[in-house]
C-alpha cells in the first residue's frame, strides 16, 4: 500500500507541530505529551498507536481544545485546521469549529450520552445549536443519521433513551452525532475497545463507509496494532509522550524500525496461529513525572548504548516515508 | 477410558431478575449458562471464547462454586463437585484456583503481598508448616518473576502486570491441578500481556497444571490453548482442537467471530459482518439461538435446537443444522 508522496501542505487538513502537554499534580508535574507533531491528509486514516499512558488520548484532547486547564498546561508551535490557526482561535470560534469541522468519539459511549434525553434530542441538538433548525427538523435529521449508522428501526428508536441501547448501538449514536455536520476530521479514541469483536467489525465498517462517502479524515487512536494495520494508511507510534516512529502503516507493520515498535509486534501472538514463543518487552513504561534525559525507552531496550541515555534521538527518515527516533534504527532488524 | 481431570455435564446457571418490587419477581430469568458439557485433561488448556453475555465467566464461577449452579453435574478427578457440602468442598477447592481479570480489584489493598500470597496457608494450616511459609512465599514470588522482597510491600506499589503476577502466585500457593484464568490479560497492555502469557505457559510446562482460559481475544486463545470451546448465549456452539476450530470452523457464529477479529494478514473482503446485537439472554430465540443473526438460518432453525455433532473429526463438534462441510 504505497501512496504518492504529496507536495508540502497540499491536502493537509490538520497540522500539529511541537505539541507539549503537562499536568500539575500533587505528585509533581506529569509530562504527558513532549513535542508531538503530525499532519493529517484529506480523507486518510492516521493511526496513533501506543499503550496506556503514552499520551495518545491527551494529544487528541489538545487538538479538540477540550483539555481542562488547569491542571493541564499546553503549548505548540503549530496547530492548524486547514486555514484556521487553532492556537489563536477564541473560545467562541473553537465552539463553532468543534462538531462542525472536527468531531470526536470516545471509548465509552455511555459516558458521553446524557441519560435524561432521548437519543434523537441528543443527535438533533447538534443541528439546533449549529444550524438553528426547528425541533421537528432536528428530529427528522436525527432519524436520517441513525439510518446512516445502520440503527435498525431508526424511526421508532429515535425517541428512546440511551439506557435502552446496547454498547454497540450507543457507539453508533455517538458516531451519528459526530458526523452530523459533516466534519472534515473525526478523532476516534479507542472507539471499539469496549465492544465485542463482531460489534467492533460493524462499527469499523460503518466508519469506513462514511469515509468513502464523505472524504472525512480519521485519526484512529488505539492500542490495537492489528486494528490499526487493517484500517489506517499511516501511523504514528507513541511512547512516553513522544512519537517514536511514523510512516505508512503497512510498512511499519511489515518492518518496524524503532525498538519499541519492534517489541510491540513481537509481543503479539502470530497472525496465522503459528505457536512461537512470545517476546515481551521487558519492564514497564517510565513514570511520566520522571522522564529520563535521553530516549525514554532505554531501560527496556535490548540495543541501548551509553549514547541513548545522554542524547534524545531526533526523528530521522529510515526508508521511504518511514521515520524513526532511534540512534540505531538503521542497524536493527525484527528477528 | 481414563477419567479426565474435570468433567462437566449439563451445567446450567440461571439468574432470577428482580423487578425492584419487594413482593414480586419480574419473572425474568437470565439464562447465563444453559446446558454445557466440558471435559479437561490434566495439563491441558481449554480456551473458552465468546462475546459478553455468552456465559463464559459464569461457567468458571459455577465450576468453582463461587456461584451455586442451578443444575448439572461436575466431577473433579472423579469426585462429584456439586455433591460436596460447602465445608467438604473446601478441601477440593485447594486444587482448583482462579486468576481474575482485574488485578486492581482482586488484591486486598490493605494487605502486604506476602500475606496475600500466604493467605491460603492460613486456610489450610497443615499444608505448609509455619516455619516454612516465608521461604515458600519467596519461592512463589520468584516463580512469577518478582523479588522475594516484594512480600513486604503493598499492592498499590505494583503495576498492573506485576499485580497479575501476584494473583498468579497466590493461585499457585496450594499447588493446584487446575487454574481458571478469567480474562487474565485483557486489562493489560500488549507488551505486558506477553509477559503474563509466557509465565502461564512456563508454569504449565513445569507443574503440569491445567487451565481453563477464558478470553475474548482470539489470537491469545489460539496461542495458549490446546482445545477451544466457542460459546453463544449460554451454549457451546463449537468445540475441538485449536486447529479444528480456527482453521476449519463449521458453525456460522465461529466463522463470523473469527472473521471479525482484525487480521492484517487476511483480506477484508471476506469479512462477515453480522447484523444486529446479541439477543436478550432472558429471552433467547427459539431453536438455534444464533438464527436471528445467521445468514444460513432456515425455518428448521427456528423450530429445532441443533445438537453438537461431530464434524471434521470426532472431537470437533458444532451445533448447527447447516454446518459448513470441510470434508
Amino acid at each position: 500500500m504505497t501512496r504518492e508522496p504529496q507536495a508540502q501542505g497540499e491536502g493537509r487538513v490538520l497540522e500539529v507541530a511541537d505539541l507539549w502537554v503537562e499536568f500539575a499534580t500533587p505528585g509533581g508535574t506529569v509530562y504527558a505529551v513532549n513535542g508531538v507533531g503530525f499532519d493529517l491528509r484529506r480523507g486518510e486514516t492516521l493511526a496513533i498507536l501506543g499503550e496506556s499512558g503514552c499520551g495518545k488520548s491527551v494529544t487528541a484532547l489538545a487538538v479538540m481544545g477540550i483539555l481542562r486547564a488547569p491542571p493541564a498546561r499546553f503549548r505548540a508551535r503549530t496547530m492548524r485546521l486547514g486555514e484556521v490557526d487553532l492556537l489563536r482561535a477564541s473560545p467562541a470560534e473553537m465552539r463553532s469549529i468543534r462538531g462542525a469541522r472536527i468531531a470526536m468519539i470516545f471509548q465509552d459511549p455511555f459516558m458521553s450520552l446524557n441519560p435524561t434525553k432521548t437519543v434523537g434530542q441528543q443527535i438533533g441538538e447538534v443541528f439546533r445549536v449549529h444550524r438553528g433548525v426547528s425541533q421537528a427538523e432536528a428530529r427528522r435529521l436525527a432519524i436520517g443519521l441513525m439510518e446512516r449508522v445502520r440503527i435498525p428501526s431508526a424511526k421508532r428508536r429515535v425517541d428512546d433513551y440511551p439506557h435502552q441501547f446496547s454498547g454497540g448501538m450507543s457507539q453508533r449514536i455517538m458516531v451519528a452525532s459526530a458526523i452530523a455536520l459533516g466534519p472534515e476530521i473525526l478523532l476516534a479514541d479507542e472507539p471499539t475497545t469496549a465492544l465485542d469483536v463482531t460489534v467492533q467489525a460493524q462499527i469499523m465498517d460503518i466508519l469506513a463507509e462514511l469515509r468513502r462517502e464523505s472524504g472525512m479524515a480519521v485519526v484512529l487512536i488505539t492500542h490495537d496494532l492489528r486494528l490499526a494495520a487493517e484500517t489506517a494508511e499511516r501511523a504514528a507510534v507513541m511512547y512516553a509522550g513522544r512519537i517514536v516512529e511514523t510512516g505508512p502503516m503497512a510498512d511499519i507493520y511489515a518492518r518496524p524500525r524503532h525498538p519499541y515498535t519492534i517489541g510491540l509486534l513481537r509481543s503479539l501472538p502470530d497472525d496465522e496461529g503459528q505457536r512461537r514463543r512470545l517476546h515481551p518487552i521487558a519492564g514497564t513504561p517510565p513514570v511520566l513525572s520522571q522522564l529520563p534525559a535521553g530516549c525514554a525507552f532505554v531501560p527496556r531496550c535490548q540495543w541501548a548504548q551509553a549514547r541513548c541515555s545522554r542524547e534524545l534521538p531526533p526523528m530521522r527518515p529510515v526508508a521511504g516515508e518511514q521515520a524513526c527516533a532511534c540512534h540505531f534504527a538503521s542497524e536493527l532488524t525484527l528477528a | 477410558m481414563d477419567e479426565p481431570l474435570l468433567r462437566v455435564e449439563g451445567l446450567v446457571k440461571h439468574y432470577r431478575l428482580d423487578d425492584g418490587s419487594a413482593f414480586r419477581r419480574s419473572g425474568k430469568t437470565i439464562r447465563a449458562v444453559d446446558g454445557v458439557d466440558l471435559t479437561l485433561a490434566a495439563g491441558e488448556t481449554l480456551g473458552v471464547v465468546g462475546e459478553s453475555g455468552c456465559g463464559k465467566s459464569t461457567i468458571a464461577k459455577a465450576v468453582l462454586r463461587l456461584e451455586e449452579p442451578t443444575a448439572g453435574r461436575a466431577w473433579f478427578r472423579g469426585q462429584d463437585l456439586f455433591g460436596f457440602s460447602r465445608r467438604a468442598f473446601r478441601q477440593v477447592r485447594r486444587e482448583l484456583q482462579i486468576v481474575f481479570q482485574n488485578p486492581y480489584a482482586s488484591l486486598n489493598p490493605r494487605m502486604r503481598i506476602g500475606d496475600i500470597i500466604g493467605e491460603p496457608f492460613e486456610v489450610f494450616p497443615d499444608l505448609v508448616p509455619g516455619a516454612d511459609r516465608k521461604r515458600r512465599i519467596g519461592e512463589l514470588l520468584e516463580r512469577v518473576g518478582l523479588s522475594p522482597a516484594a512480600a513486604g510491600r503493598y499492592p498499590h506499589e505494583f503495576s498492573g502486570g506485576q499485580r497479575q503476577r501476584i494473583g498468579i502466585a497466590r493461585a499457585l500457593a496450594l499447588r493446584p491441578a487446575l487454574i481458571v484464568c478469567d480474562e487474565p490479560v485483557s486489562a493489560l497492555d500488549v507488551s505486558v500481556q506477553a509477559q503474563i502469557i509466557n509465565l502461564l505457559e512456563d508454569i504449565q510446562k513445569d507443574s503440569g497444571v491445567a487451565y481453563i482460559f477464558i478470553a475474548h481475544d482470539l489470537t491469545v486463545v489460539r496461542h495458549i490453548s490446546h482445545r477451544v470451546a466457542v460459546m453463544y448465549l449460554g451454549r457451546i456452539v463449537e468445540e475441538g482442537s485449536v486447529e479444528d476450530v480456527f482453521e476449519r470452523p463449521t458453525h456460522p457464529y465461529t466463522q463470523a467471530l473469527l472473521s471479525a477479529a482484525p487480521n492484517p494478514a487476511r483480506s477484508h473482503d471476506s469479512r462477515i459482518i453480522l447484523a444486529g446485537d446479541i439477543p436478550d439472554p432472558s429471552d433467547p430465540p427459539s431453536g438455534c439461538r444464533f438464527r436471528t443473526r445467521c445468514w444460513k438460518a432456515t425455518e428448521l432453525c427456528a423450530r429445532e435446537e441443533p445438537a453438537l455433532a461431530p464434524r471434521t473429526s470426532p472431537a470437533h463438534r458444532s451445533a448447527c443444522h447447516h454446518a459448513a462441510d470441510h470434508g
